[in-house]
């Protein structure tokens, strides 16, 4: 036997396997295949209404997220400790007129004490 | 009268025996001597200078203080950039017979309520001149001393600047030193600089207001952006 004869026995053999799809699952499948993708928005309603994994998740991340925002406004600004110059420090009365003058910025001319 | 009228009478008279008695105001000396001697503890404060130029937006600064129980203070402003350099300047206390003596030379003082700043309860002092122009607003905290906030005014009565304690810790933990020491030299007004000179005159400055210190007619006189006193202590010191 040759090559082109296995060839033809092997389509033969496949030809005999072959089962038609049942007409309701080609159906289904046409139905699907026509049926538009739902939308962004709706996708995104699905999963913040059911209870998924990614509802939880982002659940979790936003009120994680809001409590690291109280407690950043809640950190007390503490005046700089006595005596300690955490950054270079220069002498006021040997500084360059220019540099006293960068050190003012435009204010609201309030009145309060600081929050 | 009706004994249920009669009954009503006697509580309401009673009430104010019950009101908590009011603090007594101080005497104006006392109180500046108090102010100018400072609290007898360390403090750490936060405190902001505005200055209110005519036709201007208001201008302002942050500085940081921190004071020994010696009195010793240690301000340090800190610039808007933040890798620049701080400014820090430290200075010991005037004796306080000295300052209230000067102030009694130019101004005359009253006492009144003061309200609360940063917390504190306080006493307000009023410095006019002779001629009645109000000059000075200080608040003075009735426990420690401390000067809370001091304005200052022009002759028609407009703000010309604002030093107000916005945060205060008293008492704070002190070191027993700081590291810089007060700089020898003719006393100038927190915050200015020698800005150079010529011809006799000196000129300071802190960025924003100035002043001149000239020789005239064989006597110093100070002109610019001073108060009476402070002209007058700039004076002194350059006459030493």
């Amino acid at each position: 036997m040759n090559e082109d004869d296995d060839a033809r026995l092997a389509k033969a053999a496949m030809k005999s396997l072959h089962v038609p799809a049942p007409e309701s699952l080609v159906a289904d499948l046409k139905r699907l295949a026509r049926k538009p993708a739902p939308s962004l928005w709706e996708r995104l309603r699905v999963y913040a209404e059911g209870d998924s994994a990614w509802a939880y998740g982002a659940g979790a991340a936003f009120a994680a997220a809001g409590v690291g925002v109280i407690l950043l406004r809640a950190a007390p600004e503490r005046p700089a400790a006595p005596g300690v110059a955490e950054r270079p420090a220069l002498r006021i009365e040997a500084a360059p007129p220019q540099a006293l003058a960068d050190l003012w910025s435009d204010d609201d001319g309030g009145d309060n004490d600081e929050i | 009268m009706t004994r249920y009228k009669l009954a009503v009478l006697l509580v309401l008279a009673a009430l104010p025996l019950q009101a908590k008695p009011r603090t007594a105001r101080p005497g104006a000396d006392a109180l500046i001597l108090k102010a100018l001697a400072g609290p007898a503890t360390g403090y750490a404060a936060v405190e902001r200078v505005q200055v209110f130029l005519p036709g201007k937006k208001p201008k302002a600064l942050k500085v940081n203080v921190t004071a020994l129980p010696s009195g010793r203070v240690r301000r340090e402003v800190l610039p808007l950039r933040k890798k620049a350099a701080s400014l820090v300047e430290v200075r010991d206390p005037e004796r306080p017979e000295a300052g209230l003596a000067r102030l009694r030379s130019v101004y005359a003082i009253s006492v009144s309520t003061g309200g609360v700043v940063a917390k504190r309860k306080t006493w307000k002092l009023e410095l006019r001149l002779k001629s009645g122009v109000l000059r000075r607003a200080w608040w003075v905290d009735r426990d420690s001393g401390l000067l809370m906030k001091r304005e200052t005014y022009r002759d028609d009565g407009t703000l010309r600047r604002r030093e107000r304690i916005v945060k205060l810790e008293l008492p704070a933990p002190a070191p027993a030193s700081f590291k810089l020491a007060p700089v020898a030299g003719p006393w100038s007004p927190e915050g200015f600089a020698f800005a150079g000179g010529g011809g006799g005159t000196r000129r300071f400055t802190n960025g924003l207001e100035s002043y001149e210190v000239a020789e005239a007619g064989g006597k110093l006189v100070v002109t610019g952006d001073l108060a009476e006193d402070d002209a007058a202590r700039v004076l002194e010191a350059h006459g030493k």
